[in-house]
């Protein structure tokens, strides 16, 4: 490992929270000594180092993904272990957490430690795999959690993301099963029946515009009927999930002269 | 307006105007024994359907062969789209043959937009997805025009799917373009996502009652759309007999439309499902514009094509 000293860097917090903390400490350099903090304040020269200078930059630390696809094995096509490293990377990513909807999903200890060796072989970011829920993503019966949960990889985020897990026998049980090793799941949580298979937009005017088929949102508050009751706000009597159509202004047809449901 | 025709709203008031007048002399050439022009000679134009179409297609290309340019039909059955190419690689294999104009059928919406943006030819959309079908529009405004004369103040009222209809949006458009008020009417599972603000926005009216829209604002037109069965399955209806009982074209409403309105207009873009949304007697009666329709389609589409390949830079820019 080298040595690096940052110059003039200033941290984006530092110090005890406090109300009216502010957000940026106070300029600094800061020395590295191999992938550690070694010495801040202001540094004279320091002989035989890389400097940078971070003179009116911000220092951060390291973001996590917890939510990303790098599609190896099997869409390496589309993304690898390795490019989406380096994209991370250039993010200011130092974690990424890799999602099982590959092929062959990571359901099982070997596939994780696949993906954990290739992040590691990559060497750019920490690549820590995530575990399916469910074998091949397919809701219905266990992964082998523990097993992924004790291999090299120990695999503490479970997840069939977009699959999601939409029976609640599955889930509970998948729950429960992860309590001694204290694992998480992470549910994609929708209703993929909500919506047509062609779904690629959010519904609403612009979808109903381009002819795009949407995928329901929580309407407006304005307009779900429930949150109408609760703001007091009246129903026009329409409860479907297209919205009510405007009154004819030029005609007494519309929703309250016979058409609405 | 550029070089290409996607939507209707490309097309200002003195684009529509032009290429309808254009249209009215191309309609001349139907007429005539030899129904030739040599307008495109030279030009070759390739329909690119990916969707099945009877009339749109065999009108563009009798609208080409008229005019004179060499006319290709392709469809994606028996070329290489059924051996996996994409969509990309194919209009660049296209476009790479020189063409002119390729006009395209596709099942999604959007798609004739980013063709546009691939390929050097002009980009005419015959219907993408459930988005629009602009030559639709124009040969619909042709036939109300060429009936009614100026469409300012004119009701028109289209009734059916509006939710899977780009007839109807790219209708709405060249419509409000020329003045009509227009009026939708659907069950509230027809009606497209967001249509109180789209309504509002563009100023036409909605509703989900056909006879009070037919008692209270008698149109000049009644614009019926083709209710695919399937829909039926999807759970947007339940029965076609109660479709027909709320928004069909009854014996008897045509009745009650032909008392208030007797020159009203009714229109179908085909093709006809008889007895769901249009009765018999509606679709054959002396009111019944929809082969006008159709033979209005070749003269629009040779307008277009005219307007887009050969047209002068006139102030509305569509030219080529």
């Amino acid at each position: 490992m080298t040595t690096l000293l940052i110059r003039g860097a200033t941290p984006f917090w530092s110090g005890e929270p406090t109300a009216d903390t502010t957000v940026c400490g106070q300029a600094t350099d800061i020395l590295i000594r191999d992938g550690l903090i070694a010495e801040t304040g202001t540094l004279g020269d320091v002989r035989g180092v890389e400097v940078l200078d971070a003179d009116g930059l911000l220092l951060l630390p390291g973001f996590v993904d917890l939510h990303a696809h790098l599609r190896q094995p099997g869409r390496e096509d589309a993304e690898t272990i390795a490019s989406g490293s380096a994209a991370a990377a250039v993010g200011g990513f130092t974690a990424i957490l890799a999602m099982a909807n590959t092929t062959p999903p990571t359901d099982t200890a070997e596939n994780a430690e696949y993906v954990l060796d290739e992040g590691r072989r990559v060497g750019l970011v920490d690549v820590q795999p995530i575990g399916a829920v469910t074998k091949g993503l397919a809701g219905q019966e266990l992964a082998e959690l523990a097993l992924m949960a004790r291999s090299r990889a120990r695999v503490r985020v479970f997840s069939d993301d977009g699959h999601c897990v939409h029976d609640a026998r599955v889930m509970r049980r998948a729950l429960d099963y992860l309590r001694p090793f204290g694992g998480v799941i992470s549910q994609h949580a929708q209703d993929g029946d909500l919506a047509g298979p062609g779904a690629c937009a959010h519904e609403g005017e612009w979808s109903g515009r381009l002819g795009l088929p949407g995928w329901p949102t929580p309407r407006s508050r304005r307009s779900s009927p429930a949150m109408r009751s609760w703001r007091g706000i009246p129903d026009p009597g329409c409860t479907s999930p297209t919205s009510p159509p405007r009154r004819a202004s030029r005609s007494s047809a519309g929703p309250s002269s016979g058409g609405s449901p | 307006m550029t070089r290409h025709l996607i939507s209707s709203a490309d097309l200002t008031r003195d684009d529509v105007e032009a290429i309808l007048e254009t249209a009215a002399s191309m309609h001349d050439v139907q007429r005539r024994e030899v129904k030739k022009v040599p307008t495109l000679r030279g030009r070759t134009i390739i329909n690119f359907f990916f969707e099945d179409s009877t009339r749109t297609r065999s009108s563009f290309e009798i609208a080409g062969k008229w005019m004179s340019a060499d006319t290709i039909n392709l469809s994606a059955k028996g070329s290489s789209t059924s051996k996996g190419e994409s969509l990309r690689d194919s209009v660049a294999t296209i476009n790479a043959m020189a063409v002119d104009a390729l006009v395209i059928r596709h099942n999604q919406s959007g798609a004739c937009r980013q063709v546009a943006g691939w390929v050097g030819a002009s980009v005419i959309n015959a219907g993408d997805g459930t988005h629009e079908h602009p030559t639709q529009a124009l040969l619909d405004a042709y036939t109300m025009r060429a009936n009614l004369g100026d469409l300012t103040g004119r009701h028109v009222v289209i009734v059916g799917d509006l939710a899977h209809s780009r007839v109807f949006r790219s209708n709405v458009l060249t419509l409000a373009t020329l003045g009509a008020r227009v009026t939708v009417v659907a069950p509230p599972t027809l009606m497209p996502a967001g249509i109180a603000a789209w309504s509002a926005a563009d100023g036409f009216a909605t509703s989900w009652d056909l006879d009070a829209v037919l008692a209270d604002d008698p149109p000049d037109v009644l614009m019926m759309l083709r209710v695919q069965r399937e829909r039926m399955s999807g759970g947007y209806f339940p029965t076609p007999r109660e479709y027909t009982i709320g928004y069909g074209l009854t014996r008897p409403r045509l009745a009650a439309l032909l008392a208030a309105r007797p020159e009203a207009l009714i229109m179908h873009p085909g093709p006809m499902n008889r007895g769901l949304e249009i009765s018999a007697e509606a679709a054959d009666s002396p009111n019944s514009v929809i082969l006008d329709q159709v033979s209005a389609g070749v003269a629009v589409r040779m307008a277009v094509l005219y307007h887009l390949l050969v047209g002068e830079a006139t102030s509305g820019g569509y030219a080529a």
